[in-house]
């Protein structure tokens, strides 16, 4: 059986170089590593079974960013109603120990900032791309952008971003 | 004042233990699109299914017709069998068989009559009993001379009837019910035959006594089935007949019939039978309604 080749890449070499990535959309949207590890997972896996044609690695880039995000909202729906209320206090966060971290500042505001600042900060998406990533109207992630910003200064107590 | 440093973001970095799982997935077993191509499959079979129903549906809902119907001409010949047959009797005794026909009426008379004039039945053709009858009528006065137009007679007997009868020859037509001329009826079969189907039979002159009357009874087959037929020698179900010069006597007799129930063939049998309940001959038609 021919190997799959996603932008012309193979299996492991897709995951190896992306791995951060998803890995950096699912934490940064739940703020968990043990859900973050699933939604990482079923990630690769509709990679690998729905097999889609990638125009190049960018847009492979773009899909996988996409299917994580999705993965993300679609576990805190389902598990919405089973998140105890001791958990709903003291959410679990690796990385709280470092307050100095912005990574830490970032998990304190809103998901729909986060996601926003990610992609714009750490993945370098423009306003466009991240408007078809998330499907959502260009002025609407300038909007979230701009409010992100303001949102992460007071958490992380910064300047200027 | 600090800086936010967004580099920070991107030390976050994949568990190994992450990416040695996402590593198996290729060997998972893959789900295979197994629904699919069965609801494909289900949905032509379905599709298929309906279409010939629809088909035989159609089919079993549509009516024949009668007019392109190949098997017409032969349910046709069917009923004219009889008719086919005195037809080549009558060519033995030179006599037309539509003739015959008009004949019955004063055959008619003649069966109920005296038995004088029976002998004039038995012994000649029908219009020498006419003109027994009409001699006997004489004295009746008329003005229509015209009125009578009995066909097919012979040039003898035509001269002698014109000769010594025709002012007497109406009131012999209207004073023999239920035969006047009005009231007969030229046989005919196929699609033109509607309420009234008309049966003829040829048999031996010899089953019969001269003058005897006979009886016919029509039934439509299937449906006669231990029925019992309690009038059998009524009026009504008296058969007009001629008898040939060849020795045999030609049997007609006129049943109306209500088609408003009856659908495609349907076979009547017929039985002539005389005074004492003997069947002289037996014969069926189909008529197709």
């Amino acid at each position: 059986m021919a190997e799959k080749l996603f932008a012309g890449m193979s299996y492991d070499r897709v995951l190896h170089k992306y791995a951060d990535t998803v890995a950096g959309v699912c934490v940064m949207r739940l703020r968990n590593y043990a859900d973050a590890e699933d939604c990482f997972q079923n990630t690769f896996i509709k990679l690998f079974q729905k097999s889609p044609d990638f125009m190049n690695e960018n847009h492979l880039k773009a899909w996988l960013i996409r299917v994580a995000i999705n993965e993300c909202r679609n576990y805190i729906n389902m598990n919405r109603r089973f998140v105890p209320l001791s958990a709903a206090k003291h959410e679990t966060v690796e990385l709280k120990e470092n307050e100095n971290d912005i990574s830490w500042a970032m998990l304190q505001i809103e998901p729909k900032y986060r996601e926003v600042l990610y992609l714009f900060y750490c993945e370098g998406y423009k306003v466009n791309e991240i408007s078809e990533i998330l499907g959502k109207n260009p002025n609407t992630v300038k909007t979230l952008l701009k409010r992100g910003r303001e949102k992460l200064r007071k958490a992380y107590g910064g300047d200027e971003i | 004042m600090k800086k936010v440093n967004f580099d920070a973001l991107s030390h976050i970095k994949a568990p190994q233990t992450w990416i040695e799982k996402a590593e198996l997935i290729p060997e998972m077993p893959q789900k295979k699109n197994s629904v699919a191509v069965p609801y494909r499959a289900v949905a032509a079979a379905a599709l298929v299914l309906v279409s010939v129903v629809a088909v035989v549906v159609f089919m079993m809902f549509e009516k024949p017709s009668p007019v392109n119907d190949g098997s017409l001409p032969l349910s046709q010949t069917e009923i004219e069998t009889s008719i086919s047959t005195a037809q080549s009797n009558s060519k033995a005794s030179e006599t037309d068989v539509s003739d015959m026909f008009k004949k019955f009426p004063e055959t008619e008379n003649n069966t109920v009559s005296s038995e004088a004039e029976t002998k004039s039945v038995s012994s000649s053709t029908a219009p020498n009993a006419i003109s027994t009858e009409q001699r006997q009528a004489a004295t009746a006065s008329t003005t229509e001379p015209a009125a009578v137009t009995t066909p097919s007679y012979t040039g003898e007997t035509t001269e002698t009837r014109s000769a010594e009868t025709q002012p007497q020859t109406t009131p012999i037509v209207s004073t023999d019910p239920p035969w006047t001329p009005t009231e007969i009826t030229d046989p005919t079969y196929g699609f033109e035959e509607l309420d009234v189907i008309s049966v003829a039979a040829v048999f031996p002159s010899s089953l019969i006594t001269d003058g005897e009357p006979i009886y016919c009874i029509v039934q439509r087959r299937g449906y006669a089935v231990g029925s019992i037929v309690k009038d059998r020698f009524a009026d009504y179900r008296r058969a007009h007949y001629t008898v040939l010069k060849n020795g045999n006597v030609f049997a007609g007799y006129d049943e109306k019939i209500d088609r408003s129930d009856l659908h495609g063939e349907v076979t009547y049998d017929y039985f002539f039978y005389n005074s004492r309940g003997e069947v002289l001959v037996s014969d069926y038609t189909t008529v197709y309604l």
